[in-house]
């Protein structure tokens, strides 16, 4: 995998300390649970019988990340041999030895050893949970994810700058000083709009630029709804306005400032996640600034921005 | 309000999705009730516009704000009738406007807010009182919806350039899919509306809600 240009916090996924990517599950629990299972001791040479036994009973083996076989070396008076330990499955699914040799119709000493029930975040504990039994290291999905990700924090920033320069401005009219940004693929803006809901409780500066961006496609055949579009929003958006850029697929969004009733959040407020509430469908990435301060016009809490 | 005035008012929504299905469009659509009047209607435009947002809902939204100044004193009064769920966006602007009650035929598994995806209409923020949450009412001519969004993926795949020959495509009046109503509403809440007569239908043993039940016949 190539190195990431960034600096990331895998931990909280922020990348070069000022962006930090929402994310529904971080890279998993640095503590290791334990659970039993059932190990047998066989002779080498009926490994592959015992493999093809194992598989027929595939619903039975649920942690699939750590490897079937280890080998051990038992010493005794007549020299060191090699002995087969297999794992066979949760003792809690199997409770005595009468069920596990009624399944398995091999020879072998069984006894109860506790491995590890969770995988690994990191090849570092993996390593160190491997002393106890083998896992398969097969990477850490979130951090190949943030490690895959390039973003270019300078135009980003220069971005949000404009957006917040607009909200916390003299107001031109009576609105809430809430904006939004689209961009296309290049970087160029296609729009900015603020909310407008005084007569409209629904224009929402969102709603007003994805239909402002519609108008302005309306005649460019390659266009399709707001595809690789990248969003900069000064507050975080609400539920309907997150659910129109997915239903808009846009790529990426960035905003400012967090919103209690906002449809971003996994683990505050409503904790929606809309983002990836409907995967079957479209997905998008949703960031918010935590770098030096971008300020924003004051908008109620409380309110759907 | 009898049952009957519901499947009524059901049907004109309907006929709001047929007009969508008629203009090549994903056959949804929608009408607002405000004192027993419909006060606006509204159809899918999504294609037309070329913009992923304009929903029947949306657009049944924007002819009653167009109309009535007093909009935010006349839509805690009203109901909606969509022949589909709301799906996350709409389930949230209903919300925000403070609509009474909702009225769907079919479920929306991909893009529900009232229930399939996400709870929009219920849920309450760190448990506090609300008075935005309204109830949602499933199951008036679900087939009915069901069927219209059929013929409108039929139409599609008569239209390819490429048409799937690998099975010949007809319309399915046979199989449809059953609410599972609990996602929706409290058996309360169906009581409440549907009478008790229809219970069989929110615990999945009858497949629909009727307008009228078939009274059944005592054994002698």
């Amino acid at each position: 995998m190539k190195e990431s240009p960034h600096k990331i916090d895998f931990k909280d996924g922020i990348f070069d300390n000022c962006l930090q990517k929402l994310i529904k599950d971080g890279i998993g629990q640095e503590n290791m649970n334990m659970q039993e299972v059932w190990v047998m001791e066989i002779n080498p040479k009926d490994s592959s019988k015992v493999n093809g036994m194992l598989r027929e009973l595939k619903n039975f083996h649920l942690l699939p990340f750590l490897k079937k076989f280890q080998k051990r070396t038992v010493e005794s008076e007549t020299g060191n041999s090699t002995v087969l330990d297999v794992l066979i499955g949760e003792t809690s699914k199997l409770q005595s030895e009468e069920e596990v040799n009624a399944l398995l119709k091999v020879d072998g000493k069984l006894r109860r050893v506790n491995v590890p029930s969770n995988y690994p975040p990191t090849k570092e504990l993996c390593t160190e949970w491997s002393k106890i039994w083998p896992i398969v290291w097969k990477g850490n999905p979130i951090v190949q994810e943030l490690n895959s990700i390039r973003l270019d924090i300078q135009e980003i920033s220069e971005n949000l700058r404009k957006i917040s320069e607009l909200s916390v401005s003299p107001p031109l009219k009576d609105e809430l000083p809430i904006f939004t940004m689209v961009a296309d693929r290049k970087g160029k803006v296609l729009t900015i709009k603020q909310d407008e809901r005084k007569n409209h409780q629904l224009h929402h500066s969102t709603m007003l630029a994805i239909r402002d961006v519609a108008k302005l496609q309306q005649n460019d055949p390659k266009s399709y709804l707001l595809l690789d579009c990248v969003i900069y929003t000064t507050h975080e958006p609400c539920p309907m306005c997150c659910m129109a850029l997915l239903h808009s697929r846009i790529e990426r969004l960035v905003f400012l400032k967090d919103m209690t009733t906002g449809g971003l959040k996994f683990h505050e407020g409503y904790g929606y996640g809309i983002q990836t509430a409907c995967t079957l469908n479209w997905k998008f990435d949703a960031y918010r600034w935590c770098g030096d301060e971008i300020p924003v016009g004051i908008v109620d809490d409380l309110a759907y921005a | 309000m009898g049952l009957e005035t519901h499947f009524n008012f059901m049907k004109k929504a309907l006929d709001a999705a047929q007009i969508a299905l008629d203009e090549l469009e994903v056959p949804i659509g929608c009408i607002f009730v405000y004192k027993n009047k419909i006060i606006a209607q509204g159809s899918n435009k999504t294609n037309a516009t070329s913009c992923g947002i304009n929903h029947a809902e949306m657009e049944a939204i924007d002819e009653i704000i167009a109309k009535y100044p007093n909009y935010k004193e006349i839509l805690p009064f009203a109901d909606l009738y969509v022949t589909v769920e709301p799906c996350i966006m709409c389930a949230s602007a209903l919300r925000q406007l403070g609509i009474r009650r909702v009225f769907f035929g079919c479920a929306n598994d991909r893009f529900g807010g009232n229930g399939s995806v996400l709870t929009i209409h219920s849920d309450k923020l760190n448990n506090k009182l609300d008075s935005s949450i309204y109830p949602v009412y499933p199951g008036i001519y679900a087939k009915e919806a069901v069927t219209l969004l059929r013929k409108f993926y039929l139409n599609q795949n008569e239209k390819s350039p490429n048409p799937q020959t690998k099975k010949l495509r007809q319309l399915d009046m046979e199989n449809f899919p059953r609410l599972q109503f609990e996602k929706y509403l409290t058996k309360e809440q169906f009581v409440d509306m549907y009478g008790e007569s229809q219970l069989d239908v929110y615990v999945g043993e009858s497949d629909e809600i009727v307008l009228q039940r078939p009274t059944k016949i005592p054994k002698i």
